[in-house]
């Protein structure tokens, strides 16, 4: 949701900034012209300026002459002409005839301020005389606008209070658009959220998001069909796999049987007698695999309860390391252990049964894998994510491609289903599992070493 | 019943082949008498002429479950059972023992494990109290005697007693004669706490007891140190019942 409150934040920042850009626009524009206006008050097009015109008149013997620039300026206009005080035309350019050529004082306040015979005029009273300039007929529109003075200042005064109610109504404007989009997408939001959870998600499809809503149902429908498939196929796999296992055993149980008859009885020869013990070697190898592929499903698809309870991990270490030794440990090989005394005080949650599985896989491998012997040391330290256990030897190490396995394709290689993986690799795995499923972080330092965190652990 | 390898054992198991192999097995080990029974209605009928003193019972049977069919033995008699199952589920294994069964058994098996097995529990049930009195428990170190139940150690100058804790102390080395017994697994033999806080004191029980126990306590040759894990009971001499 608070990316939501981002989207609509910089929504509405966006409105606003977009909204102020629009009004210092106008604003710009505005002024713009004004200036252009207030430098040409006078109407340039069709008719030529009567002051410019005015002023190119000169006093001759005959009366007002115009010059030859006051003539190009004319053009463009209807017709131009001169009255003196009396209102007689003393000069005319091109001047109709049906126009008179006196006009009494009514006549010049009329056509001042309106129109001469439908031609809309201009007038400037210069030295010579007042010039009246005519443009052409239906050119120009003229009108006599008076306002009170009052009204004027006040209509002045007024522009920056309508221009504030204006960025006003544009705020409450995009403040309203905003809350709306917020709520219609508030709904996409939570249910996005709720996929992502991989919860089902069912949304009204309706209002402005109603199509996005729809598609969200729709994803959610097929991810929820897909995780039942996927739940169904885990289950079905692990209950087959503990399903063979069990149809395996009881074969398994006859076979070693008599395998451990055959081997103690005195009527064979030795070389029979040894071979019945290889079978049943052999027979307890497959029981081994059999646990370990039982296991290693039921870790995979959360299906082993955890029997969690309060342990002390240095008296667990110990009675493993003992173990060993009480098992029969050859000349060759030692496992020696270093306890901090942080892991001496510490106390753990997990399921000791399973841990003490995991770490006798992890030092039986390093015996196992080493026949001529080795060193291995066993240690348990506090590190600053919790304690940290860890084991080590100074034999073969893990081979390159084992270590590949465990980190690219964890599953393929312990159901074989890729390659060719090695059947110890499964040991490792399911130690890996285990620590993992308690929530432990598993790290091969090098090929000799693994580290294995407990974080958060109770370390006093 | 004058030996253990006379008990009556009753193996109820749905395979004839394993049924077999078993009583095969169990009759080259020694055992006399053994029965066997391959549904729940046959061996229901045999234990009420045969009344067995062990019984090995399979989980699933054709017209039944073991689990079943243990409580209805139960009602009759109180022989102790063993249940020996392909399932290997911890719920199955906790329910069996929950019940009251004497051991459960995951097949595949070790053929001398099981039959050990049968043997440690009939051997538990019928004999301990009555050939092996616990006053007789006498641990032999070489010049030295230990005679546990008394407390007391018999030395070439004379009797040394030993105090509760360091007779606590050598009945656990001594039932693990052999092997390496862990600091935590003394502590919590001696005094049921943990290792942590019983360092020194453990430590101070122990070179007590050699004092009593080994000629020379500053070089022993009985009661040895495995650093960083525990003590060691010497396996040399007999340690006689």
């Amino acid at each position: 949701m608070k990316s939501l409150s981002g989207i609509v934040l910089r929504y509405l920042t966006t409105a606003a900034l977009i909204a102020f850009l629009i009004l210092f626009l106008n604003l710009f524009l505005y002024f713009f012209m004004g200036v252009r206006l207030l430098a040409d008050h006078e109407p340039s097009q069709p008719t030529a300026s009567s002051l410019a015109v005015s002023e190119q008149f000169s006093a001759g013997p005959d009366g007002p002459v115009l010059s030859e620039k006051g003539y190009e300026l004319l053009r463009g206009s209807a017709w131009a002409m001169l009255l003196d005080e009396e209102g007689s035309v003393i000069w005319s350019w091109q001047l109709p005839d049906t126009l008179p050529r006196s006009y009494d004082v009514f006549q010049v306040a009329s056509f001042t301020r309106w129109y001469l015979e439908d031609y809309p005029v201009t007038c400037r009273i210069g030295d010579c005389g007042l010039l009246v300039l005519a443009a052409p007929r239906d050119s120009l529109w003229k009108h006599q606008i008076s306002f009170p003075l009052s009204y004027l200042s006040f209509g002045i005064g007024m522009i920056p209070v309508a221009l504030l109610a204006n960025v006003l109504l544009v705020i409450l404007l995009v403040l309203l658009l905003g809350s709306r989009l917020y709520r219609s997408l508030r709904g996409i939001a939570l249910g996005i959220e709720r996929l992502s959870d991989q919860q089902p998600v069912s949304l009204p499809e309706q209002g402005t998001t109603a199509l996005l809503a729809r598609q969200i149902n729709k994803t959610s429908r097929i991810l929820l069909r897909q995780k039942t498939a996927l739940d169904r196929r885990d289950d079905a796999r692990t209950e087959w796999i503990s399903g063979v296992s069990h149809d395996i055993r009881t074969p398994l149980s006859l076979i070693m049987g008599y395998a451990a008859a055959l081997a103690a009885d005195d009527s064979l020869t030795a070389g029979q007698r040894r071979q019945a013990a290889l079978i049943e070697s052999q027979s307890l190898q497959i029981r081994r695999l059999i646990e370990d592929l039982n296991l290693t499903s039921r870790l995979e698809y959360d299906m082993q309860p955890l029997r969690t309870g309060l342990f002390g991990p240095a008296s667990l270490l110990r009675g493993i390391v003992s173990d060993f030794y009480n098992r029969g440990l050859s000349d060759a090989h030692s496992v020696s252990l270093r306890l901090a005394p942080a892991a001496e005080q510490a106390r753990l949650e997990g399921d000791v049964h399973l841990l003490r599985r995991a770490f006798e896989n992890l030092i039986g491998n390093s015996i196992r894998h080493n026949p001529d012997g080795c060193a291995v040391v066993v240690s348990a330290f506090a590190s600053g994510d919790g304690l940290c256990f860890r084991i080590s030897d100074d034999g073969c190490g893990i081979p390159a491609d084992v270590l590949h396995a465990l980190d690219e394709a964890p599953e393929a290689a312990a159901s074989g289903q890729k390659g060719d993986p090695a059947p110890h690799i499964m040991g490792l795995r399911i130690s890996c599992q285990i620590f993992r499923a308690h929530g432990w972080s598993v790290r091969f330092d090098d090929s000799r070493t693994i580290s294995i965190t407990a974080s958060g652990s109770a370390v006093p | 019943m004058t030996h253990l390898y006379d008990c009556r054992i009753l193996l109820v198991d749905d395979n004839e082949h394993i049924l077999e192999m078993l009583k095969g097995m169990l009759e080259r080990k020694g055992f006399s008498s053994v029965k066997t029974a391959s549904c729940c209605r046959e061996a229901e009928a045999l234990f009420a002429g045969y009344d067995p003193e062990l019984v090995v019972l399979d989980i699933m049977l054709p017209d039944g479950d073991g689990f079943s069919l243990m409580r209805r033995f139960r009602l009759a008699s109180d022989a102790p059972v063993l249940f020996l199952s392909a399932r290997d589920q911890d719920n199955d294994r906790l329910l069996g023992l929950g019940l009251g069964a004497d051991d459960y058994i995951v097949k595949p098996f070790l053929p001398d494990e099981l039959a050990l097995r049968i043997a440690a529990i009939l051997k538990r049930t019928y004999f301990s109290t009555l050939q092996y009195p616990p006053e007789s428990a006498i641990l032999s170190l070489g010049r030295r005697i230990v005679y546990l139940d008394s407390g007391v150690v018999r030395t070439p100058d004379g009797d040394l007693p030993l105090t509760a804790k360091e007779l606590a102390l050598l009945r656990k080395l001594s039932d693990n004669r052999g092997n390496i017994v862990t600091f935590d697994a003394l502590s919590d033999a001696v005094w049921g706490e943990n290792y942590y806080g019983y360092e020194n004191t453990l430590m101070v029980h122990i070179r007590r007891l050699r004092s009593k126990i080994e000629d020379a306590p500053s070089s022993p040759v009985w009661l040895l140190t495995v650093r960083g894990l525990g003590y060691k009971l010497a396996k040399e001499g007999e340690f006689e019942r």
